[in-house]
């Protein structure tokens, strides 16, 4: 709480003219004076400016004035809800977004920004839910069916919940089958840039940890929920590294088809260690020192 | 052997360990990106994992036991080692030449089989020597403590075994110890015993243990089946003293004969045979009257294991007749009769025939001997009642 105060706090004091996602001043409907602008067919012929138009301008060319526009930020948090966001034992994905969706909400019910909370893989294909108050949070949480490693990707909804400026925060694991839900997927965003929506796709990296706790051994490694025996596997130094890799090309191949510039690629590695304590470890490692979360926050003019 | 067989147990229970560890199972999130993996699972091949042995704590339990048992058989090995070599052996041979050594079993005789003991303990003690100086005390007991022979030939001490031979005495044990503890007191001694060892049909008592010096018990003696005279006691009349009459107890242990037949000869010669057939009662109980004074002889038939319980020989004294004696002489005084001896003087000069003024009974006769104190009695009652009218006369 104390974290989320603090984060809410700094955003809120940024000057303007910073990189941020909160579109607070645009032109728009409003008392307060922007700027000129020269005149586009299509303009509001009221808003000519014929004094500024007869003193700076040509003969065609006129000048209208702009006013401020303030709107409330949109952030949409779709969380992947499959089964491996369940792992690793010590400190779960899912938990982990979980508190940093907490965290969201809890600096956006001081500002007064909407949050909406999405399912991103769903059988029922449930729209997201608006998620103002952290009481809200918890309502939408414990309603939430676990979603099976064949789940549909759950986009029918968000054309109508990203509209321009709104921001779209993607937390998963990217361990999902490169298949034509995953590619839907990676339309989608790619269309919500297009829409100039601000995407942020935080991916959760606990193969560090889980490699560490195995260790080079012989495993019968088995997927959560299933009720056969798993495959044996034998981790030796060659097959860990090809591990690896598989995982890059496959996290590679995503991110090239979402075209999301790097900057806006999060990733949260687990330590390859045993955690100690797993809420102070979310708060140090995670939300307090990842200032591209804190961005989203940031008051700032286009 | 058994050494390397702990030490072969130790390096298996490593190996145990070490080799094929069971494999364990985990759920984990990128397990979709470990399947065919380039190298094969080496399930069936030989896999080694020394985490196991670090982190089982049941493995160094059990390599901890098998440790200390290799160490105990280390310390006993190296103490076996050590005792080899000549030592000083000296053993007393304590022998039970008791009557219940002559008891059959097995068709031999019980002091047979102690000898042959005996020789046998001799021969383990001359070995357990190794070549260094030996000697023997031989002792036998039965209701004394008797040393015979001390020497350091092994043949003079197995002369002297077999020529042992059983008394008609009881044993009694408490006499060995108490010469195991002085033989153990001994400060200087030819043959300083280190090592005792008791022959005997008596079964091992508790004192063994604190014993001062090491004992071998050799108990020889096995349960036999027998019958014999297990009591024989005299009724006696009891105003006479005279034995009327002779209970003889005969006692069956394990298996009887069909019948038995006790045969009493009386000091004159008369034969009297009593047969009895033996049931489920163990215990057959006779008796007689002797007819004279003189030796009886009881003998048993068929003999049991146990000879010295065959037959029994009684001697029986004549009895003298009751004879009263008068010599009274207070008539104040309260009177008794005195049973005895017969009156050793003439009835006149003993006063034997009772005092003046009384009646005049018969010193001997059948008047006497029958009853004297009530006689007595009477005569004594009247006089003082006498005395008693002439002294109120007189006053």
């Amino acid at each position: 709480m104390r974290s989320c105060a603090a984060i809410a706090w700094r955003c809120a004091s940024i000057q303007p003219n910073l990189t941020g996602g909160q579109l607070m001043r645009r032109k728009g409907q409003s008392l307060e004076f922007r700027e000129h602008m020269p005149y586009m067919p299509g303009d509001d012929v009221r808003f000519v400016d014929w004094r500024a138009s007869a003193r700076h301008g040509g003969r065609d060319d006129l000048v209208v004035r702009s006013f401020v526009a303030e709107e409330q930020l949109r952030l949409l948090i779709s969380v992947d809800p499959r089964a491996t966001m369940h792992l690793p034992g010590a400190l779960p994905k899912l938990q982990i977004a979980q508190w940093l969706v907490e965290a969201l909400v809890r600096v956006a019910e001081q500002s007064g920004d909407q949050i909406y909370l999405h399912w991103l893989f769903d059988q029922r294909a449930s729209a997201p839910a608006l998620v103002g108050t952290a009481a809200q949070l918890w309502r939408v949480l414990e309603k939430r069916s676990p979603a099976s490693e064949e789940a549909p990707a759950n986009l029918r909804h968000l054309q109508s919940f990203l509209p321009p400026t709104a921001i779209w925060l993607i937390i998963t694991d990217s361990y999902f089958q490169m298949n034509d839900d995953a590619r839907a997927l990676a339309t989608t965003i790619v269309a919500a840039q297009r829409n100039m929506c601000w995407v942020l796709l935080l991916e959760l990296d606990s193969w560090p940890h889980e490699r560490a706790v195995m260790g080079q051994d012989v495993w019968q490694i088995s997927q959560l929920g299933a009720q056969e025996p798993g495959d044996l596997v034998e981790l030796s130094a060659a097959n860990l590294e090809a591990v690896e890799q598989r995982i890059e090309e496959h996290r590679a191949q995503f991110l090239n088809l979402t075209r999301l510039p790097p900057d806006d690629l999060l990733r949260w590695q687990w330590p390859a260690e045993v955690l100690p304590d797993r809420e102070q470890f979310f708060n140090k490692a995670f939300f307090v020192h990842d200032r591209r979360i804190h961005d989203i926050f940031v008051k700032q003019s286009l | 052997m058994i050494t390397w067989l702990v030490g072969g147990l130790i390096v298996g229970l490593v190996v145990l360990y070490l080799v094929n560890p069971p494999i364990r199972r985990m759920d984990l999130s990128a397990a979709r990106f470990l399947r065919q993996l380039p190298e094969p699972p080496r399930s069936r091949r030989l896999r080694l994992s020394p985490r196991r042995l670090v982190t089982s704590p049941l493995f160094w339990l059990q390599l901890l036991v098998l440790a200390l048992l290799l160490a105990a058989l280390l310390a006993w090995q190296s103490a076996a080692a050590a005792d080899i070599g000549p030592r000083q052996i000296g053993v007393l041979l304590a022998f039970d030449t008791s009557a219940s050594m002559t008891t059959l079993q097995n068709g031999t005789s019980r002091i047979d089989t102690a000898k042959l003991a005996a020789i046998e303990g001799l021969v383990s003690s001359l070995d357990a020597s190794q070549g260094g100086s030996w000697c023997a005390r031989l002792a036998v007991f039965d209701l004394e403590w008797r040393e015979l022979a001390s020497t350091s030939d092994p043949a003079a001490a197995t002369f002297a075994v077999s020529s042992l031979a059983a008394r008609p005495l009881g044993s009694d044990l408490e006499i060995v110890r108490r010469s195991i503890a002085t033989l153990a007191s001994e400060q200087v001694s030819a043959c300083p015993i280190t090592h005792v060892l008791v022959v005997t049909d008596r079964p091992e008592p508790s004192w063994r243990v604190e014993s001062p010096l090491p004992i071998i018990w050799r108990d020889v003696g096995i349960p036999v089946s027998s019958v014999g005279i297990t009591a024989i006691t005299p009724i006696r009349n009891q105003l006479t003293g005279e034995v009327a009459e002779v209970h003889i107890q005969i006692s069956a242990f394990g298996p009887a004969p069909a019948v038995s037949k006790l045969t009493i000869r009386s000091p004159s010669g008369q034969v009297r045979e009593v047969p009895y057939t033996w049931g489920e009662t163990r215990i057959w109980e006779d008796r007689f009257a002797p007819s004279e004074a003189g030796e009886y002889t009881l003998s048993l038939l068929p003999d049991g294991a146990y000879t010295y319980d065959d037959s029994a020989t009684i001697g029986i004294s004549a009895t003298e007749p009751i004879r009263l004696d008068w010599r009274l002489a207070e008539r104040r005084r309260a009177r008794s009769a005195r049973l005895g001896a017969g009156c050793p003087a003439p009835a006149g000069a003993c006063g034997c025939p009772g005092g003046s003024g009384g009646r005049r009974q018969p010193a001997h006769g059948a008047a006497a001997g029958r009853r004297p104190w009530l006689s007595a009695g009477r005569r004594s009652a009247a006089a003082d009642r006498r005395f008693r009218r002439g002294q109120h006369g007189a006053e």
